[in-house]
């Protein structure tokens, strides 16, 4: 399978639109930035909006029409809020980290592709990028909980380090398999060899990266991090004013982030009948945003052992094998039609899933952390 | 070990529970307006069911959060030993449930004959009761008590005309009654008089048109006036005769005329004014005199800004009768929160939907004119411990005036009786007419008074009640039974239940647009449809029939002992104790050989149901006061 697909080249952007190296650099900055944050305004909106019906009230409804006027008014709050630092803090370490953590989850954006080569840069090693500088945010987070000096914060920032190490690495093992599958490592191609959506190609992929992708985002069931009802607030408890709020932020953006990649690697990204594809990338995002609401709005939290426990002895034993299937897949069987292999990946998702149920156990012994 | 399957299993039904969530209707409580107080109530381990108090309305069943009791009854249903609730609550004791029943079985015409046999008014009550029947409705310990009111709406407006066949009439008495006032009270005491009496009937009213506060306080809006005046045809076609135009000043007179008795109905119709310096400028109205004024047709003079004084109905009509006359800004001023405001809740939000503003904690302190417009000083206002009726009473507080450029002030805060010093009977000091509880004689022989005149301003529905009651006095005096019950419905047959009471909410009502609303005084409300009516009918949780409980459990294993179901029963069949562990220990242990409910030996009900141990027990509320 090439990665050219059925996309023409002439439908694509340019490299350097509109015109101009330095000129494309700064427009999509700019186009990031402003996505971003939008999208993180509406995201925090349509949460607690959905939250509140699914608890069965009507959620933030007095800031302008349907509450939308909500998130503004938070952020007009937590700005006024008095910037405190903690006494027994390391004051330089305090004021970067919320930009450590920040910068990082913006710069994944980059190589995000919007619709066909609508995207800052397309690295050729695109999901090596994202990867990489995903993980960096978590250096930020840890520097969070070190400067704070207080327990909370650093239990916090303790557990989203563990689990970031152990969540990262099945999630680069079912990524590996659509870099596989796709035949590279750009995005922009990734989403441009989607003929069939990657979620029916790769169901095991899917499952296990968007679990794992979860538990990056610190997203219920696996918020651990900042559990209230054992670690106070976790990592952020010192934190006010603008550093909480581009913590704040951080932590939406990195959803956002997920649903981003999400819908470029197994949705289609961009692709879709009808519609621009803009249109159809940001739907499919809401898609994703919606479903981790939804799980937010169900699932209770987990316990760090379980967490630990389900990473090593579930997630990574199935991504695995889910690579070495694919492997096999598309050396002995490159030219396999769709239509056999969507429903035998998505048996053996099922079969493995019931199979390794039964073999996973948790505690048995002494609990870490 | 199955693991993912049970896993699997929850993950998979709570989602699905998360979503269907999503759909429901959402409940909250807005702090500080509405104020959620929840009963004091008694958490404890061993929860009993009686087979004899249990009707098997399924109310436990679904106020349980956890759907832990299961509950399987005959169809076949039949009289219990007590009324519905809404029955008792009714002043007139209309059986509400058993003509929602007969709605549902697509009988409206057999409804209005059940509501015939207590009141004579039933359109007018469908129209505009102050429907206490749905207050006390069981269902709204659930959700939304039954549309009692718009029921029986669908079922006036169906209505053939059955009852009159079944209409019985007792032959003439030969005595000879007066009634002073032809308001609700007045009316229907003449119409048993005269109809199961066979008295002749003789209605004196001072005004032009007979309805008294009906006609002359409620506008046309909420009570279209060819309904009322239906009702009234039907009371003269029972042989009442009604004289207009004939203002009453000495009972004793009418006694030397001829007339064996006289019942004073005069309602109450003078409007306390404000109470403040300037209160008497030109421009400042009585409530309702006001509403008088509009509603015998006269011309009403009114500015563009309107205040209007007051929180009860009286001021929501009087506001909304002033928007509709071409007031421009209409305020309404009112001295504590929207929470302690005695209008109706529908009241205020048509009110509010009106364009009406309301100015909550403030109270006039002084009116002045000045160049023509009228000022009004206000103090702000904060609320003080409670007073007497349960409400917090309003503080003002210092230094807060502020004045409010008017050119017309309503005075809306309450009515009193008129009652002339010729008269000549007892009176309190609100001027209400002083009589014996049971019987509504006044200290003067054969003088009888009923109505808003002895109750003070109350509603219609109080006012009949009334005056069946003065009814059925006046006819034991002249030597009568005093029987004034009549049966106009068929006997009733019970049908079987085909299942138990529906989960939906009420259906909507409809109501004209607002746009067309306000240049006209045609009625608000729009009717329900068969279909609504016939919806709304099967959320009854027919509260008066017992059905045989066949089976009832309750699942130990999900019961968190919230006390809920105990506290919804509107039977007192169901009870928990609190004898902790004790209880814990002779529950858990007869739990492991038989899953059902245990009787406990000493029965000792919930607080709900058992005020006076009440003090004892911890309290609980959802909101803590914060002010
Ligand atoms: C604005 C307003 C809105 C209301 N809205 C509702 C509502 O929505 N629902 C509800 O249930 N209740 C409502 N009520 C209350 C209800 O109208 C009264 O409680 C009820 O009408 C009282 O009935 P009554 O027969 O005692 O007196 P009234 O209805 O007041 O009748 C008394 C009659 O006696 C006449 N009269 C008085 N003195 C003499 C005399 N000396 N000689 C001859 N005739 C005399 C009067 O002219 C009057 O017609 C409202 C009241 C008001 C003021
Ligand atoms: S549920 Fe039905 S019977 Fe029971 S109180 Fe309400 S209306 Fe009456
Ligand atoms: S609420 Fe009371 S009367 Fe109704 S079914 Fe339950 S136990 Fe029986």
């Amino acid at each position: 399978m090439t990665a050219a697909g059925t996309i023409s080249q002439a439908s694509a952007l340019a490299s350097d639109w509109p015109g101009n190296f330095w000129l494309h650099l700064l427009v999509f900055a700019l186009i990031i930035l402003a996505f971003v944050i939008l999208t993180v305004i509406i995201l925090i909106w349509l949460e607690r909006r959905l939250l509140g019906r699914i608890q069965v009230r009507p959620g933030p409804n007095r800031a302008g029409p349907f509450g939308l006027l909500q998130p503004i008014a938070d952020v007009v709050k937590i700005l006024t809020k008095e910037d405190t630092v903690p006494g027994w803090g390391d004051r330089l370490v305090f004021w970067l980290a919320p930009l450590v953590a920040f910068v990082p989850v913006l710069l994944v954006f980059a190589v995000v592709p919007f619709w066909n080569g609508a995207l800052l840069a397309d690295l050729n090693i695109g999901i090596l990028y994202v990867l990489a500088v995903s993980s960096v945010a978590s250096v930020g987070i840890f520097m969070t909980g070190w400067a704070s000096g207080n327990k909370y914060s650093l239990i916090g920032a303790m557990r989203d380090i563990a689990q970031l190490i152990s969540y990262e690495i099945p999630m680069m093992l079912s990524l590996a398999a659509v870099v596989l599958v796709a035949g590279s490592l750009s995005l922009n191609e990734i989403v441009a060899a989607q003929d069939v959506p990657y979620i029916l190609l790769q169901p095991m992929g899917f499952t296990i990266f968007f679990i794992a992708a979860l538990a990056e985002a610190n997203r219920t069931p696996f918020d651990l991090v900042e559990a209230d009802s054992e670690i106070v607030a976790g990592f952020n408890i010192e934190y006010s004013g603008m550093k909480f709020a581009i913590l704040y932020l951080m932590e939406y953006s990195e959803v956002v982030f997920i649903a981003a990649i999400a819908t470029s690697l197994f949705l289609g990204g961009w692709r879709g009948p009808f519609l621009p594809p803009f249109l159809w990338f940001v739907i499919k995002m809401f898609a994703v945003f919606f479903v981790l609401i939804w799980i937010r709005g169900t699932l209770p939290r987990l316990r760090i052992d379980q967490v630990m426990a389900f990473a090593w002895k579930f997630l990574l034993p199935l991504a695995l094998i889910n690579l070495v299937v694919t492997g096999a897949q598309v050396v002995f069987w490159p030219q396999a039609p769709y239509w056999s292999l969507v429903p035998i990946n998505v048996t053996l998702l099922a079969a493995l899933l019931l199979l390794w149920a039964r073999f996973f156990r948790l505690g048995g012994s002494r609990v870490g952390i | 070990m199955l693991g993912f399957e049970r896993y699997g299993n929850g993950i998979a039904r709570g989602m699905a529970v998360t979503l269907r969530n999503m759909f429901r209707r959402t409940i909250t409580t807005q702090y500080p307006e509405e104020r959620l107080n929840v009963s004091r109530r008694v958490r404890g381990n061993i929860l009993g069911w009686s087979s004899e108090k249990c009707i098997g309305c399924y109310t436990c069943a679904r106020s349980c959060p956890h759907g832990c009791i299961e509950i399987t009854t005959s169809s076949r249903g039949a009289r219990g030993p007590v009324a519905a609730p809404c029955n008792q609550a009714c002043p007139a004791h209309v059986n509400a449930a058993r003509y929602i029943r007969l709605i549902r079985e697509g009988k409206p015409d057999e409804a209005v004959a059940v509501v015939r046999e207590k009141i004579p008014f039933p359109s007018v009550c469908a129209y505009i009761c102050a429907h206490p029947c749905e207050s006390s409705c069981t269902r709204g310990q659930l959700d939304e008590p039954i549309a009692i009111r718009m029921l029986k709406r669908y079922a006036v407006d169906n209505d053939t005309g059955l009852w009159k066949q079944r209409s019985r009439v007792a032959p003439p008495s030969g005595k000879k009654i007066a009634i002073v006032g032809s308001g609700p009270a007045g009316l229907s005491a003449g119409y048993y008089l005269s109809k199961l009496g066979g008295h002749s009937v003789t209605v004196f009213e001072a005004l032009p048109e007979p309805g008294g506060m009906m006609l002359v306080g409620i506008p046309a809006y909420r009570l279209p006036r060819h309904i009322l005046a239906a009702d009234i045809k039907e009371i003269e076609q029972a042989g009442v005769t009604i004289e207009t135009n004939v203002q009453i000043d000495a009972p004793e007179s009418l006694l030397e005329q001829g007339y064996n008795a006289v019942l004073l109905a005069v309602g109450a119709h003078e409007a306390i004014g404000i109470g403040v310096p300037g209160d008497d400028e030109p421009g400042v109205l009585g409530g309702v005199d006001f509403l008088r004024q509009v509603n015998l047709g006269r011309r009403v003079e009114l500015g563009n800004r309107v205040a209007v004084i007051g929180g009860g109905n009286t001021a929501m009509d009087s506001a909304r009768t002033a928007v509709r006359l071409g007031a421009g800004e209409v305020t309404i001023v009112y001295r504590r929160t929207r929470a302690e405001m005695p209008a109706s809740a529908e009241e205020i939000e048509d009110a509010l939907a009106e364009g009406i503003k309301i100015v909550f904690l403030a109270a006039p302190s002084g009116v002045t004119s000045k160049e023509g417009q009228l000022l009004l000083e206000c103090l702000r206002m904060k609320l003080g411990p409670e007073d007497s009726s349960g409400r917090r009473r309003p503080e003002p507080i210092e230094g807060s005036q502020y004045t409010m450029p008017l050119d017309n002030i309503i005075a809306a805060i309450s009515q009193r009786p008129v009652v002339p010093a010729s008269f000549a009977v007892d009176t309190d000091k609100s001027n209400r007419i002083q009589v014996e509880k049971e019987t509504l004689t006044t200290g003067k022989k054969a003088i009888f008074a009923a109505g808003d005149a002895v109750l003070g301003p109350a509603t219609v529905i109080e006012a009949i009640a009334s005056g069946r009651q003065a009814a059925i006095s006046i006819d034991k005096y002249l030597g009568g039974s005093g029987d004034i019950d009549e049966t106009l419905a068929s006997a009733e047959e019970i049908a079987d239940r085909a299942s138990g009471p529906s989960e939906d909410w009420r259906p909507g009502v409809a109501a004209i647009p607002l746009g067309g609303r306000l240049d006209g005084f045609d009625g608000v409300e729009l009717g329900w449809s068969r279909e609504s009516a016939v919806f709304e009918t099967e959320r009854c949780l027919r509260c008066d029939i017992t059905y045989n409980v066949e089976k009832y459990r309750l699942n130990g294993g999900l019961c968190i002992y919230c006390g809920l179901c105990v506290e919804y029963c509107p039977f007192d069949a169901l009870y928990m104790s609190y004898e902790y562990e004790h209880g814990w220990y002779r529950f858990g242990q007869r739990l492991l050989e038989q899953e059902q409910l245990l009787v406990p030996d000493k029965v000792k009900p919930s607080g709900y149901a058992h005020p006076e141990i009440e003090e004892t027990l911890p309290q609980q509320t959802l909101l803590i006061d914060r002010d």
